[in-house]
């Protein structure tokens, strides 16, 4: 067994046009998922920390493979864990110690967080005893579509034939960035005080690029009311998700959505998805492992990487947009495909403007194109019965803060079992892609390996 | 509107120095002839460190867009919500856009009826807690 865990490799990502179809295409395999139960902040105890999610979703990813845990020898964990609240320590309820309540409950690591507000692959390691034979273990960084694409590298690359990939969050008390760190106080510092010291906070970027695209083209903000309301129903038939789990009876309408809070206009709170505790885990494999597992095999054909860098302060709609474009332009050369071929698009959606750029850039899905999107959703059916899903998943806005609904639905799809969800025209191609426009990895996902 | 007052650092000091001389200057590279912002400890086209300098601009510029913050992180600010806050676009003194941008809480313009495209010109405000100036815009005829 192996312990020094690897960062991933910056060259495995696929950034640049021209690469041609990726010489793993079809060569790995989605074949188990596994997600925790979900919970909208953590209640401090051990058993519901982001550490003991990670290994209820890594055992059922297991047990939904079919994989006993000496079959797996790949780990791929993604070590950063948080939704919004980083301040360390927290302010502890009276009378606990959380850490030392977390290393009685498991074997800790030198890090006192880890478990609680960071998972490391060897907490993992430590509380897997019956991992027996990993002799590949890496930390990817940043996200769920990072880790899976460090393991399909992997597998593609021999380095490992049964890979268990993790990633958690966690949540903790208290507002979403509010007084924290930079924002607290009468004086600021660091490259925030150009931009926290003027009042702005996460959802505000994404604000102000929607508010310019209203203004560029001609759009009223109420034309996104049907996507909002979409995704939020496809995610009351997620039953992994947060409000399918503690919210059944929480659906929302247009005129709910058009009535809504603002965070920041023309941004309200059904357009900003909600930080919960979830952790997700998934099986990949070679695809001649993934044939004697228990769910058919989801292969993966392509991914790609697209980053734009903002010419100034923040990203501004255009490189949103050219970021966009280019993922739409790389899926096609990695997998070969073409944009007309695919059965679904899960692209990322926490804030859920983010979904309209993606959707644009990817270069003609339903025939929408740049300045289209709003149309499309205003006049078009855009439901899981339709030709073309939009956000099938309903992804973070239909079911919380975890950026890996739209992966998790996608091999689901494919495989048929999605549920409440299963699009009705028949799921043989698919793609995901996180996090935001100017700056995503995407992955291809086919019912077939070619 | 009350503001954090921003304190200097190596990387910005000189920009924060001109704000309290009502000037407003950008971070240049001559050899890239790139001006860039916010400030950085290198160019970001050449990486390098050698020949950074500052170049003063006429402080006129345009808005970009905008959104009106009802939920601030900044509770020094949490009196005055809701609020514009534009990203505002800046001209060289040939009134070609830079590419640079700047935020602003457009001072003197009504909550939520912010002309997207109007020119605007640089102010500099006081800041409460040390003095330090920063710079805010005021959309112009």
């Amino acid at each position: 067994m192996v312990s020094e865990v690897q960062n991933m490799p910056a060259e495995w990502y696929r950034t640049q046009e021209g690469l041609g179809v990726w010489p793993g295409k079809g060569k790995v395999a989605a074949v188990g998922v596994g997600v925790s139960p979900t919970d909208r902040r953590w209640d401090s105890d051990p058993q519901t920390s982001v550490g003991a999610y990670a290994l209820i979703a890594a055992r059922r990813a297991m047990e939904d493979a079919g994989v006993s845990p000496d079959q797996v020898d790949g780990l791929v964990v993604v070590p950063d864990t948080t939704t919004g609240r980083f301040d360390w320590p927290q302010p502890w309820p009276d009378g606990r110690d959380i850490p030392a309540e977390m290393a009685a409950a498991f074997k800790p690591t030198e890090d006192e967080r880890d478990g609680i507000a960071k998972l490391s692959a060897q907490w993992i390691m430590n509380n897997m005893p019956e991992l027996t034979n990993l002799k590949f273990v890496m930390h990817a960084p940043g996200d769920t579509a990072p880790a899976l694409v460090a393991a399909s590298e992997a597998v593609t690359r021999g380095l490992t034939g049964v890979c268990l990939v993790i990633r958690g969050w966690h949540n903790f008390s208290g507002r979403y960035y509010v007084g924290q760190g930079n924002a607290r106080g009468d004086t600021i510092s660091t490259r925030e005080k150009w931009t926290t010291g003027w009042g702005i906070v996460g959802v505000y970027p994404e604000a102000t690029r929607f508010q310019r695209y209203l203004h560029k083209y001609g759009k009223r903000k109420e034309m996104f009311a049907n996507f909002v309301v979409n995704s939020k129903k496809n995610g009351l038939n997620f039953p992994e998700g947060f409000f399918a789990q503690h919210r059944a009876d929480d659906v929302v309408t247009r005129e709910d959505y058009l009535s809504a809070r603002w965070l920041a206009k023309p941004a309200n709170l059904f357009d900003a998805d909600i930080p919960i505790c979830c952790t997700s885990a998934y099986i990949l494999a070679t695809p001649e492992r993934a044939a004697d597992m228990k769910q058919k095999p989801v292969y993966i054909l392509g991914h790609t990487s697209s980053t734009v860098r903002p010419r100034s302060l923040q990203h501004t709609l255009e490189e949103s947009e050219e970021g966009a474009a280019r993922t739409g332009r790389l899926f096609q050369e990695a997998a070969g495909v073409s944009v007309n071929d695919l059965s679904f698009e899960n692209m990322y959606d926490g804030y859920g403007m983010f979904h309209l750029i993606h959707l644009e850039g990817l270069g003609g899905y339903a025939g929408i194109n740049r300045g289209d999107g709003l149309d499309y959703f205003e006049s078009e059916d855009i439901s899981n019965d339709s030709r073309y899903p939009i956000s099938p998943s309903g992804g973070n806005i239909g079911s919380g803060r975890t950026r890996f609904w739209l992966h998790v639905d996608s091999i689901q799809q494919i495989q048929g079992r999605a549920g409440a969800r299963q699009i009705r025209h028949p799921a043989e191609l698919g793609i995901s892609a996180a996090t935001f426009p100017h700056s995503g990895v995407s992955l291809v996902w086919g019912a077939s390996p070619d | 509107m009350p503001k954090q007052s921003p304190i200097p650092e190596d990387v910005d000091r000189e920009f924060w120095e001109a704000c309290n001389e009502d000037r407003l200057v950008i971070q240049y590279c001559p050899p890239c002839d790139r001006l860039q912002q916010p400030p950085e400890a290198t160019c970001y086209e050449c990486d390098s460190a050698d020949d950074l300098e500052w170049k003063e601009l006429p402080g006129r510029g345009y808005i970009y867009t905008y959104a009106v913050m009802y939920d601030n992180p900044v509770p020094l600010l949490f009196e005055d919500q809701p609020f514009n806050v534009a990203v505002v676009g800046l001209y060289d003194e040939n009134g070609n856009d830079t590419g640079m941008k700047m935020l602003s809480h457009l001072p003197g313009t009504p909550l939520d009826d912010v002309p997207i495209g109007a020119d605007v010109q640089v102010e500099f405000e006081v800041t409460q807690a040390t003095g330090q100036k920063v710079p805010e815009f005021r959309v112009v005829g």
